[in-house]
């Protein structure tokens, strides 16, 4: 590829350029030390209860960075997420229980399984336009949940009884009972989240993403400018499937056990209403939708009227948040900065942080 | 350079374009195409840059026929257009847009377009916060990029003033000569076409009426009579 020789301007400067790769280094660094702190909370948060709660809003929040990547970069919405949840899930039981692996190669196995599934529901369904790829993907998942409760299913899946596992070996040694512990658990869940959200930010921020947002606004142009805009929306759509495989392989592990319940769509739209509530405009956004909405189930819980509740709040925050709770941070410290700088700068500046 | 045989699109029975057939042969050319609305311009158009199969017909562009090639394709061979209504990447800034379009295509002097439309003043705002003229500007620079060897560009200055429009035209007489390329213009400014213009093709209910030079266009008795009126 040839050097395009861009006009000269402030934002290319060697000197603004040497400050914008000292900022991204100094960045990656904080990410890597956050990530390698995060490893230590259980010895900080000691009670099981809390540590079972954020581990469940991690996972769910694997899966809403999954969609919200999927509906920022493309305009997308995946209702059959659950598919996605549920396969790789019962795939961990299944290959331990009927091919005999060992638990690691179950895990990769059912990774490995569940992304090219992706990649052939993804060559069916990228094609069509955001709201007939929504309802294919929820046929998808309601299909897959009706395999499994198959009665000649039963003696593989559990059929409505579920799956309840039983690994052979460990997952980077750590053992069946082990994995079940929440403190134990945690450095597995929270390296998950961190790497799905690194793989998440690196394809939205490289040229990869820039393809993606660029069809995503105006796909005939794309054509018109040379390029493919299928091939780069069906690796998305395998990218996104494959970060909620994620949670479904993290579900069986720490659980040993996947239903029918998992391929539903109500699986599927906790992680979809995660994502709205905090907001898919930025690669966090969905997980911190996923650990309110968690705290928000396990509270309105508490009280009996978990739906009623869940359904005000859900209505309250989308309706005052349009842009999701961290689309609503973003905004306050963009008008900040605006202000702060008086320029269009600033604004462009975190425009391309919130990307 | 481009040639265009018995070329026709139908919609059901009724025939946007109906064995047109023509020929550019000169590089570095503006070639416009005029014709009353309904004429079949825009199909002409979208069938020669694969938006629109023909349902007969074939396009050669170079001495290779481009018939059933898919749209990207024909772009990275050199053949872009612009659309009537402005096709631009709205939410991307125009420096994003154009070098993402420039990294795709190779182009090898983008300041160059950059400067000849006038955009560094708009460079770093996002597209679709810019002025309706910047923004068909940025529309026409996207389809310049990457040296491509025929520009289709359907009603560049639709929304311009007259005065744009003039400049419109004086920047692509420019980047026509100097970069060799060849341009299909369908445009309604008829004194911008026949002023700008090397030849003129001239269209009627989907029926080519004449193509030559702007004098002999201008002088047909069917041209006159379907379209320019008695006052040309």
């Amino acid at each position: 590829m040839n050097a395009v020789a861009a006009p000269p301007s402030t934002a290319s400067s060697p000197t603004r350029a040497r400050v914008v790769r000292s900022g991204a280094s100094s960045r990656w660094w904080l990410w890597l030390l956050v990530v390698a702190i995060g490893v230590f909370v259980p010895k900080v948060v000691t009670s099981p209860f809390y540590l079972s709660l954020v581990i469940n809003g991690m996972i769910l929040g694997v899966a809403a960075v999954g969609i919200g990547f999927l509906m920022h970069q493309c305009g997308l919405v995946m209702f059959g997420v659950a598919a996605f949840i549920g396969l790789p899930a019962y795939l961990v039981g299944l290959a331990s229980a009927q091919l005999g692996l060992g638990l690691n190669m179950a895990v990769l196995l059912a990774l490995l399984a569940s992304t090219l599934f992706a990649v052939l529901v993804g060559a069916l369904v990228v094609r069509a336009r955001p709201l007939p790829f929504a309802m294919l993907t929820l046929a998808l998942a309601q299909m897959l949940k009706s395999v499994a409760t198959l009665q000649a299913m039963r003696p593989l899946t559990g059929g409505d009884d579920g799956l309840a596992m039983t690994f052979n070996g460990t997952f980077l040694t750590l053992t069946q009972s082990e994995l079940a512990k929440p403190a134990v658990f945690w450095p597995v869940a929270w390296i998950a989240l961190c790497a799905v959200l690194t793989l998440a930010w690196c394809a939205g921020r490289a040229r990869f993403g820039q393809i993606l947002r660029a069809t995503q606004a105006n796909e005939e142009r794309m054509r018109f400018s040379g390029f493919d805009t299928y091939v780069p929306r069906l690796i998305a759509f395998t990218l996104a499937a494959f970060i909620v495989s994620v949670s479904g392989v993290l579900i069986a592990l720490n659980s040993a056990f996947a239903s029918a319940e998992l391929l539903d769509f109500a699986t599927g739209g906790h992680a979809l209403v995660a994502m709205l509530v905090g907001g898919g405009g930025t690669v966090g956004g969905p997980l911190v939708g996923a650990l309110l909405y968690t705290w928000g189930q396990d509270a309105f819980g508490a009280t009996g009227h978990l739906e009623l509740f869940t359904g005000i709040a859900v209505v309250a925050v989308i309706a005052a948040f349009p842009q999701g709770a961290t689309g609503f941070v973003l905004q306050l410290w963009r008008r900040e900065r605006k202000a702060d700088h008086g320029g269009g700068d600033a604004a462009r500046g975190a425009d391309h942080a919130a990307r | 350079m481009l040639r265009v045989e018995d070329l026709s699109v139908s919609y059901g029975n009724v025939h946007a374009l109906d064995g047109v057939s023509f020929e550019v042969a000169q590089r570095g050319v503006l070639h416009g195409i005029i014709g009353p609305n309904g004429a079949g311009k825009s199909t002409l158009m979208d069938a020669i840059t694969g938006r629109r199969k023909p349902t007969r017909g074939r396009v050669w562009v170079d001495g290779e026929d481009i018939t059933q090639r898919p749209v990207p394709w024909r772009r990275r061979r050199g053949m872009s257009r612009s659309f009537q209504r402005t096709s631009i990447f709205p939410g991307l800034t125009v420096r994003e847009q154009l070098e993402l379009v420039a990294s795709q295509l190779d182009e090898p002097d983008l300041a160059q377009i950059v400067d000849t439309f006038e955009l560094r003043d708009v460079y770093d705002e996002v597209a679709d916060s810019i002025a309706y003229g910047d923004q068909r500007r940025v529309d026409i620079a996207l389809a310049m990029i990457g040296e491509p060897r025929l520009m289709l560009l359907d009603e560049p200055a639709a929304g311009l003033s007259t005065t744009e429009t003039i400049a419109l035209f004086e920047h692509l007489t420019v980047l026509v000569r100097q970069r060799g390329v060849t341009a299909l213009v369908v445009e309604h400014d008829v004194d911008a076409v026949f002023r700008f213009c090397d030849a003129i093709t001239a269209l009627d209910l989907g029926k080519l009426l004449v193509t030559g030079k702007p004098a002999e266009v201008r002088a047909d008795a069917r041209v006159i009579s379907a379209y320019l009126g008695t006052a040309a």
